[in-house]
């Protein structure tokens, strides 16, 4: 089963951003959790780009999830969602659930 | 100007005959902070000039060649120069591409058909990716964006092996898995599908809009937010207007040749 950080709201928001330029760090709400739980693929530690939120990223804990689902709220996907205009390097992007 | 290599990236190179569109693309690629070797230019410009000579190029609004030697070249596009971004790590292998995980990373371009589409219009349309491998999960995104209205390619476990909506009109194929794979639509009730150069599928399906959306790699953009993300290994992706027969065969021995010489 694939593995990801786990991640409450407030550490979702330390991380979210383009990290650096052209590689973007957009954890993902899922669903049937409440307060919503955020995701990232743990891949995103080994990547040399995202290397200055490492520190972070180790220290958020980790957990396999076997079906991984979206969150059905449309609105807070696509404000967790990368954007071009918004997302500028090294702006960490703020998501109130 | 005279030409400068530094530590073999290619800063205000000009190499005697090389294509000027390769040339703005290395140029990019160094402002993008990545490397271009002399030999990488070379074939870049073999690629897009012959392209050219085939009545290819202009036809084409995005092309991203994913096996690459570094990131910043496989993110650079080869027509307008635009950058792509990688979200959440999708695992680069130099001269392969990018392999997607399935459930949580993928590649987002700036490209959005309907505001920078200019080949790419309702009835003359193509989306088509070099697949180095597929992964065997079923609804297995190649890339494209549904706002409502769809322009996307992806895998599926059963028969068909590939479908692809082309701005609303759906074609479906059994298109052997890995290579050249992609659709065409060249009128309003003509779309085709073409595997590795070859016809593999024709369909009537009649087109009705173009998805205004941002057009994603190796997942979907779906309303503003991904979905149906892929896991396969891609080693080009490209969006233009439609393509003939001849047009398709003659891109994809341009892109074998391309990819057979860095080894893909």
């Amino acid at each position: 089963m694939p593995s990801f950080i786990v991640m409450n709201e407030a550490q979702a928001n330390q991380v979210r951003g383009q990290t650096t330029r052209a590689h973007a760090c957009a954890p993902i709400p899922i669903a049937n959790t409440n307060p919503v739980v955020f995701v990232l693929p743990v891949e995103i530690k080994a990547d040399p780009f995202h290397q200055n939120i490492l520190a972070l990223l180790n220290s958020f804990s980790t957990a396999t999830i076997a079906t991984l689902d979206r969150h059905p709220d449309d609105s807070l996907n696509q404000r967790c969602t990368f954007n071009e205009s918004t997302w500028t390097v090294g702006t960490k992007i703020v998501v109130t659930v | 100007m005279p030409g400068a290599v530094i530590g073999g990236s290619v800063a205000g190179f000009r190499s005697t005959g090389a294509d000027s569109d390769a040339e703005a693309w290395a140029d990019q690629v160094v402002i993008n902070g990545g490397t271009v070797s002399a030999g990488r230019l070379t074939l870049v410009s073999n690629f897009i000039s012959g392209l050219k000579a085939d009545a290819v190029w202009t036809k084409c609004d995005r092309f991203w060649l994913e096996a690459a030697e570094n990131q910043p070249s496989a993110l650079t596009d080869l027509v307008a120069r635009e950058l792509a971004t990688a979200i959440n790590s999708p695992t680069f292998t130099v001269d392969r591409g990018y392999t997607g995980n399935s459930t949580s990373n993928y590649i987002s371009t700036p490209y959005n058909p309907v505001t920078d589409g200019v080949a790419y219009v309702l009835a003359s349309a193509h989306l088509g990716a070099w697949i180095r491998t597929v992964n065997a999960v079923n609804a297995d995104m190649v890339g494209g964006s549904d706002d409502g209205n769809q322009a996307n390619w992806f895998y599926s476990t059963g028969t068909p092996s590939f479908s692809g909506s082309a701005n609303g009109g759906t074609i479906d194929t059994n298109n052997v898995n890995t290579g050249h794979q992609m659709w065409t639509r060249t009128g309003t009730t003509t779309v085709a599908a073409y595997s590795n150069g070859s016809s593999s599928g024709s369909s009537g399906s009649g087109s009705s809009a173009i998805p205004s959306l941002d057009i994603y790699i190796l997942a979907q953009n779906a309303i503003g937010s991904p979905n149906n993300h892929g896991g396969h290994q891609l080693s080009a992706f490209h969006m233009g207007g439609g393509l003939t027969a001849t047009d398709v065969s003659n891109l994809f021995s341009r892109l074998q040749t391309y990819m057979t010489a860095v080894g893909a």
